[in-house]
């Protein structure tokens, strides 16, 4: 479903994603990691249309996104890291917004859109403007947004952020469901908790390039190590956690 | 239907409708603060809008009637088209970012199934949409007396109708091309340069004109003809082409009438298929990574945050500073706000000077002024105009560091004041001063001169900062604000201005005594408004929250 073979993005003089291969299958829950400027975010820019790539092929659901991007556009559902929203909507007045770009006949919209605020305990609020929002109502809506159009493909970056822990019980049991159902989920996150329980294989990045890929238990075994965080720091440089915040503590109490 | 005649443009018309009509929603809605504190709840639509269609329909009045006083219909054509072109022009430049495109439709539509040409269609919707009732408030008036000032005619009417709307939606499309050509042409490490000197020279050449049409407007002008065959190159300007609907409509079917019809509808025509193959989403994906682009830091940092540190002393001056030289750096909706305006002070200036010698009033009273009174508009005008431009940006969610900082809120926004006073009052000051005291008989006469001019300004920004004081940066931007403080500054203050500088050269100038006497009541006023002022401000700061 998700498919990129030497995929490199360059901004001037700085290469943010090199050469990445990957092989997302339907019905996997695909866990994207890597540290901040890894070029996770870049990658999902690009699989969702936002970032032509300066080299490289990239197709999702057996298209190309230079090629067919609108083709492209009609099959996924996103969640950036930002959760840009018109604000000044409310909330079902942008899921509507949405589904009238999706072409989603009114009738239909109209019930999916009580489903989904229902699901996230948005219908007292469904005609309020999300100025008046907090930032995990505001999530809620972005992740509707992206579920409104029943996409073959979904992307996910940091799709728990500023959610509950109830909503985000409720958002990972929903992704498994869709994975079950044939939908192919690609989790770009700093939460490597969930990642790790949720996710049937993982890639991490680091400086833009693919360093590992595997299932968990394969990455684990491979850098010999307990959990996905202790992997993780092996794999991406931060070492000796503990020694590195006690000389800032330190230098903080100097200065 | 429509979605055939759409299609076969290449427009999704179930896109579009529903894009051009949350837009407007967006558009028409009150800002986040109203419904934060509850107290609009239904939508409105924008004062600001509102505020500046009122405006335009009061000068249709004066404008009305200058086409019932004057039957040449080419001459009076020409002047209100081209009273069209600038009122419209300017707005698209100092709304740019808001009215014609926003670098946020990117990341909430970019990964949506949008096509370029809907893209392009809807916002040629939102912006035609606001140029259409700008237009139609400015030209209701004089279109009406078109219908009876030769007589009733209704051709004529029609025809003044379709000419103005056409002039108005050429200009809006013309400043759309030129920044759409820029980006589209320009490599991106010099695009914020580029956009920049386009900014200097579409403000110096749209505001300057402000200086000429009130002139053009005259008694003489009132009376005067106009005729094309006398003067070719009329041909080449514009606003004739426009007013030659109204020769087509009267039955002059001359081949220079029928020209310069021709070459509008053939301008609007390449405008609109230029601006059709490069106001995509791509567009917007350049203009959005354009704010985030930021500049290689300069080696002269450290020395320069030093300086900033030792003239601005404590803590919250300095930190006003900092933040308004960063946002000019870094958010070039600012940087091309202030682009704006430091190019109409040049040209005030120039303007003045070209009329000849500044006269000194000590001397002259106000005689002989004319044009050397926009040297003192410029001073008492562009800093209040600056200091408005300080007030609100897009990045107003970052302003929370002001609301959970331990720090005086109130001298933010003193600070912000003083930061146009210094950077931008003192030095025109001295400038002006510098040719006071060139052209002046004496020298004592500049210094005083200066010194109320000097006065008077800080007054009029302590005035503005009373009424309305804000911490630099923490509003979000409002669609029609710009152009609704444009208005305020550019036409209501001035005339506001002149009639406090006619009282001050005609009766108080002329004696010693009473210069002294206004020149310690100035000090005595300012100094007693800015002791005020800080408590004020915290007054009116405690009903003021983060809006994030």
């Amino acid at each position: 479903m998700i498919e990129t073979r030497g995929l490199t993005r360059v901004f001037g003089d700085k290469t943010a994603l090199s050469d990445l291969d990957l092989n997302v299958s339907r019905g996997e829950i695909f866990g994207f990691l890597g540290p901040n400027g890894a070029g996770k975010s870049t990658t999902v820019k690009i699989l969702t249309g936002l970032l032509e790539p300066t080299r490289g092929v990239a197709r999702v659901a057996g298209l190309d996104i230079v090629e067919q991007p609108l083709e492209v556009k009609k099959r996924i559902g996103y969640v950036p890291e930002s959760g840009a929203l018109y604000e000044n909507l409310s909330a079902g007045e942008y899921l509507e917004l949405v589904a009238c770009l999706h072409h989603i006949p009114p009738r239909v919209a109209a019930a999916r859109i009580d489903e989904l605020l229902g699901l996230f305990q948005l219908s007292d609020v469904r005609d309020q403007r999300m100025t008046e929002f907090s930032k995990g109502m505001k999530q809620k809506v972005v992740l509707s947004a992206a579920l409104i159009t029943k996409p073959e493909v979904l992307f996910l970056d940091e799709p728990l952020n500023g959610l509950d822990a109830n909503a985000a019980m409720l958002v990972k049991i929903l992704l498994k469901q869709m994975a079950e159902q044939g939908k192919t989920v690609f989790f770009s996150s700093h939460i490597l908790e969930v990642v790790e329980r949720i996710c049937t294989r993982i890639a991490i990045i680091n400086e833009g390039r693919k360093i590992i890929e595997g299932t968990p238990q394969e990455i684990l075994s491979e850098t010999a190590t307990s959990t996905l965080e202790e992997a993780f720091g092996q794999l991406t440089g931060v070492r000796d956690a503990a020694g590195s915040t006690a000389d800032f503590l330190a230098a903080l109490e100097r200065a | 239907m429509f979605g055939r005649l759409f299609a076969s443009l290449g427009i999704d018309y179930l896109q579009w409708r529903a894009l051009s009509r949350a837009l407007l929603k967006i558009d028409f809605r009150v800002g986040a603060m109203s419904a934060v504190l509850g107290q609009q709840t239904k939508e409105k639509p924008s004062t600001h809008l509102l505020s500046v269609m009122a405006f335009y329909l009061f000068t249709g009045i004066f404008l009305a009637g200058f086409v019932l006083m004057n039957d040449d219909i080419f001459l009076t054509g020409t002047l209100l088209s081209a009273y069209v072109l600038l009122m419209i022009g300017s707005v698209v430049l100092v709304e740019y970012n808001s009215v014609v495109i926003s670098p946020d439709d990117y990341q909430i539509l970019g990964y949506r199934p949008i096509s370029s040409r809907t893209f392009f269609a809807v916002r040629l919707t939102n912006v035609f949409f606001y140029v259409g009732i700008m237009t139609a408030a400015m030209i209701v008036l004089p279109v009406a007396a078109y219908f009876f000032t030769l007589g009733f005619r209704p051709l004529l009417g029609l025809a003044a109708l379709l000419a103005f709307f056409t002039a108005g939606f050429s200009a809006a499309l013309f400043m759309m091309v030129l920044f759409a050509a820029a980006l589209s042409h320009v490599h991106p490490n010099r695009l914020r340069r580029v956009l920049s000197y386009l900014q200097l020279i579409t403000s110096f050449a749209i505001f300057g004109s402000y200086a000429f049409l009130p002139r053009v407007f005259s008694e003489d002008t009132a009376t005067a003809h106009l005729v094309v065959n006398e003067r070719p190159w009329l041909l080449l300007f514009p606003p004739a082409w426009y007013a030659s609907y109204l020769k087509l409509a009267v039955g002059d079917f001359e081949i220079t009438t029928w020209l310069p019809v021709g070459f509008s509808l053939v301008v609007v025509l390449l405008l609109f298929a230029y601006a059709g193959g490069n106001l995509s989403l791509d567009y917007a994906r350049k203009l959005g990574s354009l704010q985030e682009r930021t500049e290689q830091p300069v080696a002269r940092k450290v020395s320069r945050d030093r300086w900033l540190a030792g003239l601005f002393g404590a803590e919250e001056p300095r930190a006003v500073a900092l933040l308004i030289r960063s946002q000019f750096r870094h958010d070039q909706k600012f940087r091309l706000s202030v682009l704006g305006i430091l190019p109409l002070t040049a040209f005030y200036l120039i303007v003045a000077l070209m009329s000849g010698p500044l006269p000194d009033p000590f001397v002259a009273g106000l005689e002989g002024f004319g044009d050397s009174l926009l040297v003192y508009l410029g001073v008492l005008l562009f800093p209040l105009m600056l200091q408005t431009n300080l007030r609100s940006s897009d990045y107003f969610q970052a302003s929370w560091i002001f609301f959970s900082s331990p720090i005086r809120r109130d001298r933010l926004v003193l600070s912000a004041k003083n930061f146009v006073v210094v950077y931008f009052l003192l030095p025109y000051l001295l400038l002006i001063g510098i040719l006071f005291g060139y052209f002046y008989t004496t020298l004592w006469h500049a210094v005083v001169n200066v010194v109320v001019l000097g006065l008077l300004a800080h007054l009029v920004l302590q005035i503005a900062v009373m009424l309305s004081p804000s911490i630099p940066f923490s509003q979000p931007m409002k669609k029609g604000e710009r152009s609704a403080q444009m208005v305020l500054i550019m036409t209501i203050m001035p005339a506001v201005m002149l009639g406090f500088l006619s009282i001050v050269l005609i009766w108080i100038y002329p004696s010693a005594a009473l210069t002294a006497v206004l020149v310690v009541a100035l000090t005595g006023l300012t100094v007693g408004v800015e002791n005020r002022l800080a408590a004020r401000i915290r007054r009116r700061l405690n009903r003021l929250q983060f809006q994030g």
